[in-house]
């Protein structure tokens, strides 16, 4: 492994919060009477939505920092990852643990390229998910990291614009209150390593997904 | 007496924070025709958002049942009385627990009233007392419905909301009078006093 400047900080992962209270009195959805919901055209592409613990919400625009950074990072993934896996940009994935089919920033699963011709992927085939935060952070923090922990998915990323690191959680725990034990954050100057399914297939330098290199 | 009352003024917004995706009315429509929802499903759409229908007892019950036989008694033929059925409004499709409509009833057998049908709305609040105030209040103010009457269980008061101010981000109305028992609530249709209602026969 190259050397880096410093060692990772090893944090504790912050416990995520729970969803606040005026949600209590709209009417939730299931996955499957959302997925309905599409199949019937009521929703579209062009509603900008998506499914968060059963309750619609709109997706938030996104500003250049973090279309830049999804850039960068759609390059670094597409040269780092060997054709047997799947890179998912801003595309659905359900997560039946918590009535949730959010669309992340990346998720990348295992081949081969027809696996999903009929099936939409589901918590279960993701290896790694990746969400680049700027006014996003605290959402992707708790909300949802507490679906992604909950879906048990192994590698969660949250690209930090603000503070300009990339924080990385592993070791899900799921119940009723899931979340990730182990959070590592890797700071510009640094690289983060991309493990897929327990197997490390390389690395990323935090500097070349950052706005303005170093 | 009466007591006039400034009404609440700029109701809150509905669900701050939460980024709620609105559904418009003619998605709500749809996923009714086409089953995503059913007659199980107590919901009704305010502001573009799916809310839950607070569960009833029997003082909640009985007034609705007090209203709408005095306002059939009074009314009679000259207007339809609804109860916990739906209203297109703009962006909101509310079951309020009653609705004074014009008539002849037929006119609703295909299609559900809309704001220019509708000449009062009321609910009967007790847990939903703050919705109704507020998100409810701003729905109804929205759609410019002309009477909207909360009969207030906690308090034990019918408040009359007047004049709706339907411009701008917040609708509210302009005018709220309150009327407590031993006093009778004025039943204004199209700007006509057509008759009193005292608050005593409405809350027991």
């Amino acid at each position: 492994m190259p050397a880096t400047l410093s060692r990772p900080v090893k944090r504790t992962p912050t416990s995520p919060q729970r969803v606040e209270s005026p949600l209590d009195s709209v009417r939730r959805f299931t996955l499957a009477e959302y997925q309905r919901l599409i199949d019937l055209g009521i929703l579209g592409e062009k509603d900008r939505c998506h499914l968060l613990n059963g309750v619609i919400r709109n997706k938030m625009p996104q500003n250049t920092s973090h279309t830049s950074a999804v850039q960068k990072l759609n390059r670094r993934l597409s040269r780092l990852l060997p054709d047997e896996y799947l890179v998912f940009p801003d595309l659905p994935v359900r997560f039946p643990s918590s009535d949730s089919e959010p669309e992340p920033d990346f998720f990348v699963t295992a081949g081969p390229d027809t696996r999903f011709d009929e099936v939409k992927p589901t918590a279960g085939d993701v290896l790694l998910l990746i969400e680049v935060a700027d006014t996003s952070l605290a959402a992707d923090r708790g909300e949802m990291l507490a679906i992604y922990a909950g879906g048990k998915v192994p590698e969660y990323w949250i690209v930090n614009l603000a503070d300009r690191a990339v924080e990385v959680y592993t070791q899900p725990k799921g119940g009723k209150k899931p979340t990730y034990r182990t959070r590592t954050d890797y700071a510009a100057g640094q690289s983060v390593p991309v493990v897929l399914g327990g197997k490390p297939v390389g690395e990323i330098a935090v500097s070349d997904i950052l706005p303005g290199g170093n | 007496m009466a007591v006039a009352l400034a009404p609440n003024g700029t109701a809150p917004a509905a669900l701050p924070g939460t980024n709620l995706f609105r559904v418009s009315v003619a998605k709500y429509l749809s996923m009714c025709e086409l089953g995503t929802l059913t007659e199980s499903d107590k919901v009704e759409l305010i502001d573009g958002i799916l809310v839950k229908k607070m569960s009833r007892n029997a003082p909640h019950d009985s007034a609705i049942s007090r209203l709408q036989f005095l306002l059939f008694v009074l009314l009679q033929s000259s207007r339809v009385v609804r109860t916990q059925s739906a209203l297109i409004l703009p962006r909101s499709v509310p079951e309020p627990d009653l609705a004074v409509v014009a008539g002849p009833a037929a006119r609703y057998a295909q299609a559900h009233p809309r704001a220019a049908d509708c000449e009062l709305v009321a609910e009967v609040s007790e847990s939903s007392l703050a919705f109704d105030r507020s998100q409810k209040l701003q729905a109804y103010a929205r759609a410019a419905l002309p009477e909207y009457w909360i009969v207030n269980l906690i308090d034990g008061i019918v408040e009359v909301y007047t004049d709706p101010r339907n411009r701008g981000r917040n609708p509210t109305y302009r005018a709220r009078t309150d009327y407590a028992a031993g006093e009778s609530v004025p039943v204004v249709l199209g700007g006509k006093q057509v008759g009193t209602l005292p608050v005593s026969e409405i809350i027991l």
